[in-house]
């Protein structure tokens, strides 16, 4: 009974020019992201876009639309003949469905009527089923200003359309139509959220980690895969490269031999060289990453500022200034915060000093940092950073790929 | 020897030895210590819980292992149930449940839940009567998959969309003596909470495992660390868990082709058994003939004249091993329940026998069954 699942499109319809380009886009994504429900099929009217279940269950298809940037809303639409008696008892069995958790719901019909030869108007037949419903379902309420919920029918030739439900999509942009970034990520709360909203936005997202084993666990990187696997399914084409830096050697002389306090202001200039370096060998055309003003010393503005002064690209902070529990509430709606309150040090807190500065000076720092070959060291660790693709439903695991080739070998005949 | 009692446990593959004992000489760091040694066996163990996974076909679900599938089974519905208690909630299961379902719903009753035990008089539960016991109060619903003693199977499809249309109730199931040997006629991921066990389809004993909805909240059976999420800490057995995995990858697979084997084997001992005047065949008319009622792997048998224990003394004198209830019963000297359901007869009941066929037998071996039997009801 279930037919089609109807798609509203977000933002994008303000933008007249790119439109064409835009829903092309979702489709795309959506078709790929669909590909394993070989029954479906799909079709493109104006501003909407059907999906046909052709018997495939509807709810697996809530989920993966619900991840789609660029997606403002959608309904799952059930389907019967045209004639008064058919649509009496679909229009019964949504509104129980509706009924089912809270029975004090209140409702109102909004009919439209395709088929102008149907024998009553779309105000009969508004009437007609709203009596019926009434006479058939005790206490049921109606309230034509703040309904609950409000159950649609389209009579057309071809079969009536009705719905109650309408999902909110992700909204933003279609995913990857705004270009590419690079996001650096810690494996803590907020840079992960902030590559989600990055997604959600409209632009594809590499990652890029510092790991400075063995100060820091491979568990550590393991958890940053784990995080990210968690918003691979938003992206366009299901998969993020992953770039894994090895920081050691910097950060061990970076606390040899520069002054404590500045520590962390060089420690952060060095990884946005880094990244900018990267960023710009993949094609990235900016860099993103969780900081938000104030949460710790690196992230003053003073703070900001000196470190930023390494670099000439745009940096995007989705989270500059949301709130901690604004970002804590995000990562609990994409599951990403039991992975990010594990355990683990990273290379943002297995060396921090005692009294960081929340004012660095720009010149004192530049003083500070040239005390090191930092040049050398960040070409070093440029070739050898380690590059690793995740995709949607295959699980990355970064120590049993990080074996040699006899044990991993070894590893696969356990198996 | 022959061993007609696959359905009390099997013997495990040599690869599933072989597995077992590498991890114990390599890979025997404990799990949740944080150096590289242990942090690879942390891997191995996510790597065997996707490998369980794929093999199944789940996703979005979360496994904890436990000691088998007794635990399993206690841990899924007193964890899922308890935190309802004093709430006045209903909770349905079957007559003919193993003793670590059954037990646990008769446990409950007495803690207060209204219960219903579903008859099972053609051996399956009857879906009309599941369909009037739902109310809005039902929070579970526990059906087997397969009986373990009759052999009888569910139609866990059927179950699994009446239960879902008509009630908010999760569903659990032991699949114990189905899975790797009956296919399945529904989807494991429509299942809330699901037990499997190993040491039944050639893997080691010791380990069961419950797989449940990702997002649903237990009670744990016991406190401890923080192991397994809390819900059942204690340290892991890594070795246990990745021979499991490779017990079940290897055997899920062939699942078809062991059943038309065993089918075969089964059918030829059926069409013997039934000459025989001095048993009963425990199936209920109707279905004798119809596949997809019965497993094949499991027969009962009643004697009308010869008591149970010394039947199968008799047979095991003539080296061939057979079972008499279920195992996990046998200090209890009660009636068989599942027998009683079907048959409701307490001499049946007592006087039963359990043959469980494996791919192992073959139908020679049958035939020596079958000269013993009629042997003992020349007697």
């Amino acid at each position: 009974m279930e037919d089609h699942i109807l798609i509203r499109y977000g933002e994008l319809s303000l933008k007249k020019s790119n439109r064409k380009q835009f829903t092309q886009r979702i489709q795309n994504h959506i078709k790929r992201a669909l590909k394993v429900f070989s029954k479906l099929s799909f079709e493109s009217r104006g501003m909407r876009f059907y999906i046909m279940l052709n018997d495939e269950d509807s709810k697996p298809i809530i989920d993966i639309l619900q991840k789609i940037p660029g997606i403002y809303s959608f309904s799952v639409v059930s389907r019967c003949a045209s004639n008064m008696d058919d649509i009496y008892f679909l229009a019964k069995k949504l509104v129980l469905n509706e009924l089912k958790d809270d029975k004090n719901k209140t409702f109102k019909i909004e009919t439209n009527r395709g088929d102008k030869s149907f024998p009553y108007t779309s105000i009969e037949i508004t009437k007609m089923v709203g009596s019926y419903l009434f006479k058939n379902i005790e206490g049921l309420k109606a309230d034509v200003h703040h309904p609950n919920f409000t159950l649609y029918l389209d009579v057309r030739h071809e079969g009536s359309f009705l719905f109650t439900k309408t999902f909110i999509g992700m909204g933003g942009f279609p995913a990857g139509s705004l270009g590419k970034t690079l996001l650096m990520i810690s494996g803590g709360i907020d840079s992960v959220v902030a590559g989600y909203l990055t997604i959600k936005k409209g632009m594809s997202v590499d990652a890029i980690h510092f790991a400075a084993p063995p100060y820091t666990s491979p568990l550590a990187v393991q958890k940053v895969i784990d995080l990210l696997e968690t918003i691979t399914p938003y992206t366009e084409y299901q998969d993020i490269n992953l770039y894994v830096v090895p920081f050691t050697e910097i950060q061990k002389s970076i606390y040899e031999y520069t002054q404590s306090d500045y520590c962390i202001t060089i420690m952060r200039r060095m990884m946005y060289r880094i990244s900018e370096q990267i960023a710009k060998r993949i094609g990235a055309l900016a860099l993103v990453n969780g900081e938000n003003v104030g949460q710790v010393a690196s992230q003053t503005l003073e703070s900001i500022q000196t470190i930023e002064q390494v670099t000439s690209m745009p940096v995007i902070r989705p989270l500059a200034i949301f709130d901690k529990q604004d970002i804590v509430n995000i990562a609990m709606r994409i599951k990403t915060y039991d992975i990010s309150i594990l355990p683990y040090e990273d290379c943002c807190t297995v060396f921090v000093p005692k009294h960081p500065q929340i004012k660095p000076n720009l010149n004192y720092t530049i003083v500070e940092e040239n005390k090191i070959d930092y040049k050398r060291m960040i070409e070093k660790a440029i070739a050898d950073t380690e590059r690793i693709v995740l995709r949607v439903n295959k699980h990355y695991d970064y120590l049993l790929n990080n074996q040699d080739k006899n044990k991993k070998q070894e590893i696969e005949e356990l198996f | 020897m022959i061993y007609l009692d696959w359905t009390a446990t099997s013997k495990p593959l040599k690869e599933v030895v072989e597995v077992y004992n590498k991890m114990n000489e390599e890979y025997w760091y404990n799990p949740s210590s944080m150096y590289k040694n242990a942090a690879i066996v942390k891997s191995l163990i996510d790597r065997a819980s996707q490998s369980i996974f794929a093999t199944l076909g789940l996703h979005d679900k979360s496994i904890y292992y436990t000691s088998g599938a007794t635990e399993a089974n206690n841990m899924a519905i007193q964890g899922f149930v308890m935190p309802y208690k004093n709430q006045n909630k209903h909770i349905i299961t079957t007559e003919i449940e193993h003793a670590s379902v059954y037990n646990v719903f008769e446990f409950l009753e007495k803690e207060g839940f209204r219960v219903t035990y579903l008859k099972c008089e053609n051996g399956m539960i009857d879906l009309d009567e599941l369909e009037k016991a739902l109310t809005k109060d039902t929070i579970l619903v526990s059906i087997m998959w397969v009986n373990n003693i009759i052999g009888s199977i569910n139609p866990m499809k059927k179950i699994i969309d009446l239960v879902k249309a008509k009630s908010h109730a999760k569903i659990h199931s032991d699949l114990v003596q189905g899975i790797c040997k009956i296919q399945p006629d529904f989807d494991f991921n429509d299942l809330d909470l699901m037990t499997i066990t190993f040491h039944k389809i050639e893997g080691l004993k010791g380990i069961g495992a419950l797989i449940i909805n990702k997002n649903l909240q237990l009670n744990p059976l016991f406190y401890g660390g923080h192991q397994q999420n809390q819900l059942r800490p204690g340290t892991n057995d890594a070795s246990l868990i990745v021979a499991s995995a490779k017990a079940i990858r290897i055997n899920f697979a062939k699942t078809i082709i062991h059943y038309q084997y065993v089918q075969k084997l089964y059918h030829y001992l059926v069409e013997k058994l039934a000459k025989f005047s001095f048993i009963d065949i425990n199936k209920k008319g109707d279905y004798d003939l119809l596949d997809g009622y019965y497993s094949p792997y499991v027969l009962s048998i009643s004697f009308k004249n010869i008591k149970a224990e010394t039947a199968m003394h008799f047979l095991e004198e003539n080296d061939i091993l057979v079972g008499i209830g279920s195992a996990c019963n046998e200090k209890t000297k009660m009636v068989d329940r599942s027998v009683y359901a079907l048959t409701k007869s307490e001499t049946k009941a007592y006087h039963m026998i359990r043959i469980s066929l494996g791919y192992h037998n073959t139908i020679q071996e049958l035939d020596y069954f079958i000269e013993k039997l009629q042997e003992l009801g020349n007697k």
